[in-house]
């Protein structure tokens, strides 16, 4: 009986370790109508339009939020969704959203407009987002770090500048910056911290 | 960051929603798309290169050969209407396009939820006065298996072209490669859902729908909306049903009556018929297919011209005695000539003594006829054959065809040149009969033989007749030959019967054209008839629902009923052509004379409840096409759902094939529902304007 009662107990236990959840590589819920969609884009193209609708908004204001022009980000954020509708059919689902993928071809295809100087780098600094920039800094002299910071800003490199634009001005989660960089949430914190030391540092030269 | 210009913006005003939607265009992505992964003789430089060095080419060739045209053409090339050059073929984007296209951003065509239970009977009337049946048959998933519990049915109507537009449901019809616009009675789409996910109709138990019509008549069909072929698909006329009255109206009119007491209160006409299937859509009637067949019966029988001698074909003349073959006595002079395309004929038919001749007429009533040779001997199976006074008399009996000597044909060719009258007729030869040619005893009572019936009675044919019949070896097939000839004539003979066959021919058009006279006066008539009828149709329904206005009952129209056999979108349609079109190229400016793009236009038909929609690239030279008989009011979308309108004022000085530049009236804010858009272009509710339309004094006489 002591035999039997063990196995009862053990057995499903080792069927677990044998087989892993089957909802393991399963999108979560807020995903699957997602995934259909992609599907059915991967199969005809003119299914890409719910995606296009749903995504449209933030990926054009991604964009926008790096140029000074309208027009420009139209027609980059464009660009981003004939890219993404080309190349749809190489998409393979690794748990994070569909949003993560255009904006890594956001990024992509605004550092070619940039390079090609078709358009102009903009950072556009919202004070809310540099107060919360500078108390990260653990400082309380405001105003004065303003201009400081914003040359600062603009010195940076183009990867350190993402950072600090998605995590400040753009209020976004450090998971969230993992998916878009395809880097893990704490990586993303490391890399952010280890940015605003040396931020740091600079305004105190300054 | 070395070598990148930087600006720095401190606390940029946020873009609106608004303005981020405006940027929008999900044609344009495919557009890019599909000029990316088109193959390269499909991409628009291929063509536009392709184009231009051919027409390129054209204008050189054209300049070169006529230098003296080009002068003049170029002066009026500004005026013509300019193509705009696609990124990919219309056809190539169109195919990738969404197949339905709402008019706006903000609203739809509202649907109205009703909760079924699967399996079970439910009545429903929507607020359009519709009436939805739903079978006591369960819904099925995709799988084929039943759905259970609760579902949630979802109808919306559209009745008028603002709800097309905002529905953005196509209101043209491709048959067979022709594009109609609907001239529509009213529309509607019904679904089905289960959890949120799309259920389907057990086809066994179709849903039946009546649907609340803003017209009336036998011109409508049925079509249902297949999005898979991006067309619509005719499936059959709907049953034209009166909405029920509680009291049994008293209406007679010309003998026309709405009962109620008949089954399904449907609109009847004297007879007790349907009065939708009495009228025809055709204009035509028995008498008129009557007239139609006697007109076709003469066009057969239209006099032929007499051949003449032509030495390049086979002529030949029948060589017979008189006394054993008085049938053949009247073609004795006569020369054939065989037709060209008979297969049966072979020269060898002159080598060979024939025991029967016989002419007869061909159905072709051409002239041509048939003349029947054979070598066969009557047979009588009760007797020996050698013993009939018919097989002997058979046997004496032979007949030759003889092909014209060379002197017949010189003298028949003088005669066709000359007109000169032959004082003799062709020799007629009497050839003597043959003898032994089948020995009588070959025959014997018993033996095997085929019976065939031919010209003059039984045949007999022995069953082996290569071996009995040398001739059969060198006429083809068999002892019995059908040859088509054609009588012919020489010189003046030739001129009298052509004279003749003019004289006949004349009279025989008379009579063709009265014939075809009568024909029309009836088609006429039949069509007076027939309109006459459909007024009535429609005066009968002005009267139903002025009747039912004066007893402040909700517009009770006609409903168009019929079988849904699957969830999707149904339309009470007429197919029509704009018979008089115009085309012209717009560009539009806004109120203050500033230039506003359009990418999508709607021409409202108003006289035909029919809307036409245009897809426009944002940019300029927006071509239209509109009926130029019609009443008609354009509206455009522009960004936020303001609506801009051209007004019928606009199209009546509109010329063929010119630019004009159009000042839009613009909504003074966004339009934010379907209501709002009717009032702001005037489009009465579709029952509104049938109740409108109606004379006040033409009610039912209780």
């Amino acid at each position: 009986m002591k035999q039997s009662a063990l196995l009862s107990f053990v057995e499903p236990l080792l069927k677990l370790r044998m087989n892993p959840s089957p909802g393991y590589n399963v999108p979560p819920l807020h995903l699957q109508g997602e995934k259909e969609l992609i599907d059915a884009a991967k199969k005809r193209p003119a299914a890409f339009e719910p995606l296009y609708e749903k995504y449209f908004d933030p990926i054009f204001r991604f964009v926008y939020q790096r140029l000074d022009d309208v027009d420009t980000a139209k027609d980059i954020t464009q660009q981003v969704f004939i890219n993404a509708l080309v190349n749809i059919k190489k998409y393979e689902y690794r748990g994070f959203p569909f949003s993560s993928w255009l904006y890594r071809i956001a990024i992509n295809e605004l550092n070619k407009w940039f390079n090609s100087r078709k358009a102009d780098r903009t950072i556009n600094i919202e004070t809310e987002g540099l107060d919360d920039l500078i108390d990260e800094m653990a400082t309380d002299r405001y105003e004065e770090y303003y201009d400081e910071l914003a040359t600062a800003l603009a010195n940076l490199e183009p990867e350190s500048l993402l950072l600090i634009e998605m995590r400040f001005f753009e209020k976004r989660s450090f998971k969230e910056i993992g998916e878009i960089l395809d880097i893990t949430e704490n990586n993303a914190k490391v890399r952010l911290y280890r940015l605003l030391d040396r931020i740091k540092t600079v305004l105190k030269e300054a | 960051m070395k070598n990148q210009r930087i600006k720095i913006n401190i606390n940029r005003k946020p873009i609106e929603h608004q303005k981020v939607d405006d940027n929008k265009n999900f044609g344009a992505v495919m557009a890019g798309f599909t000029a990316i992964t088109l193959p390269f003789y499909k991409k628009w430089w291929f063509w536009g290169a392709t184009g231009t060095a051919v027409v390129a080419a054209a204008i050189i060739g054209v300049s070169a050969f006529n230098y003296k045209a080009g002068t003049e053409a170029s002066a009026s090339a500004e005026e013509k209407v300019t193509q705009i050059q696609a990124v990919a073929s219309p056809a190539e984007v169109a195919a990738y396009e969404p197949f339905i296209k709402p008019a706006f951003k903000g609203f739809n065509v509202d649907f109205e939820t009703y909760i079924v239970t699967s399996g079970q009977e439910k009545f429903i009337e929507t607020p359009g006065g519709t009436k939805i049946r739903i079978p006591a048959c369960h819904f099925l998933y995709a799988d084929g298996s039943e759905v259970q519990g609760k579902v949630e049915i979802r109808f919306r109507e559209m009745k008028d072209p603002v709800d097309f537009a905002v529905s953005g449901i196509p209101m043209t019809y491709d048959s067979a490669q022709q594009e109609y616009l609907f001239e529509s009675a009213g529309m509607c789409e019904i679904q089905g859902y289960k959890n949120g996910k799309q259920v389907q109709v057990n086809p066994v138990c179709p849903i039946t729908i009546e649907q609340k019509t803003v017209a009336g008549s036998a011109k409508f069909n049925m079509y249902y909306l297949d999005t898979v072929a991006r067309n619509w698909q005719y499936i059959g006329q709907p049953v034209w049903v009166s909405e029920e009255i509680e009291d049994e109206p008293t209406v007679n009119h010309q003998g026309f009556a709405i009962s109620t007491t008949k089954t399904e209160n449907t609109l009847l006409n004297s007879n007790g018929d349907t009065l939708a299937h009495s009228i025809t859509s055709e204009t035509t009637s028995p008498q008129i297919e009557a007239e139609l067949k006697e007109l076709e019966k003469l066009k057969k029988n239209a006099p032929t011209p007499p051949k003449q001698y032509n030495s390049a074909k086979y002529n030949f003349n029948i060589v017979a005695n008189s006394n054993n073959y008085p049938e053949l006595q009247p073609f004795t002079s006569t020369v054939f000539e065989v037709d060209s395309l008979d297969k049966n004929f072979s020269p060898a038919i002159y080598n060979y003594n024939w025991s029967k001749a016989a002419i007869e007429e061909t159905d072709c009533n051409c002239g041509k006829q048939n003349l029947l040779l054979s070598r066969g001997w009557i047979y009588q199976p009760e007797t020996a054959l050698a013993d009939t006074a018919d097989f002997a008399e058979e046997k004496r009996r032979n007949v030759t065809v003889k092909e014209l000597s060379w002197w017949q044909r010189f003298w028949a060719n003088v005669r066709s040149l000359f007109g000169v009258r032959a004082k003799k007729q062709p020799v007629i030869k009497k050839l003597p009969g043959r003898k032994n040619d089948i020995k009588s005893n070959t025959f014997q009572s018993g033996d095997s033989a085929i019976i065939t019936k031919n010209m003059n009675g039984v045949v007999l044919v022995p069953v082996n007749p290569n071996e009995l019949n040398p001739v059969r070896k060198s006429i083809k097939n068999s002892d019995f030959v059908t040859i088509q000839v054609y009588p012919i004539l020489t010189g003046k003979d030739y001129d009298k019967a052509y004279a003749a066959y003019t004289q006949k021919l004349i009279a025989h058009n008379k009579l063709v054209e009265e014939k075809i006279a009568r024909i029309e006066q009836l088609r006429k008539e039949a069509e007076e008839q027939r309109k006459a009828q459909e007024e009535e149709w429609n005066k009968q329904l002005a009267r139903l629902s002025t009747y039912t206005a004066s007893k402040n009952l909700s517009y009770m129209g006609i409903r168009s009923a019929f079988s849904a056999e699957k969830f999707g979108i149904y339309n009470t349609d007429n197919p029509v052509k704009l018979s008089k079109t115009n085309t012209v190229s717009l560009n539009f400016t806004n109120s203050s004379g500033g230039k506003q793009l359009v990418d999508k236009a709607y021409l409202v038909i108003k006289n035909r409840n029919a809307l036409m929609a245009n897809y426009y690239s944002n940019c300029c030279n927006n071509i239209l096409t509109y009926g130029t008989t019609d009443n008609n009011q354009l509206f455009v979308v522009l960004p936020d759902d303001y609506v801009g309108v051209v007004e019928q004022a606009d199209f009546n000085r509109f010329a063929t094939n010119k630019n004009y530049t159009v000042k839009l009236r613009i909504s003074p804010n966004p339009i934010k529902d379907t209501e709002e858009l009717k009032t702001f272009l005037g489009v009465l509710p579709a029952t509104e304007t049938a109740v409108a339309n109606q004379d006040k004094e033409d009610v039912f006489d209780r």
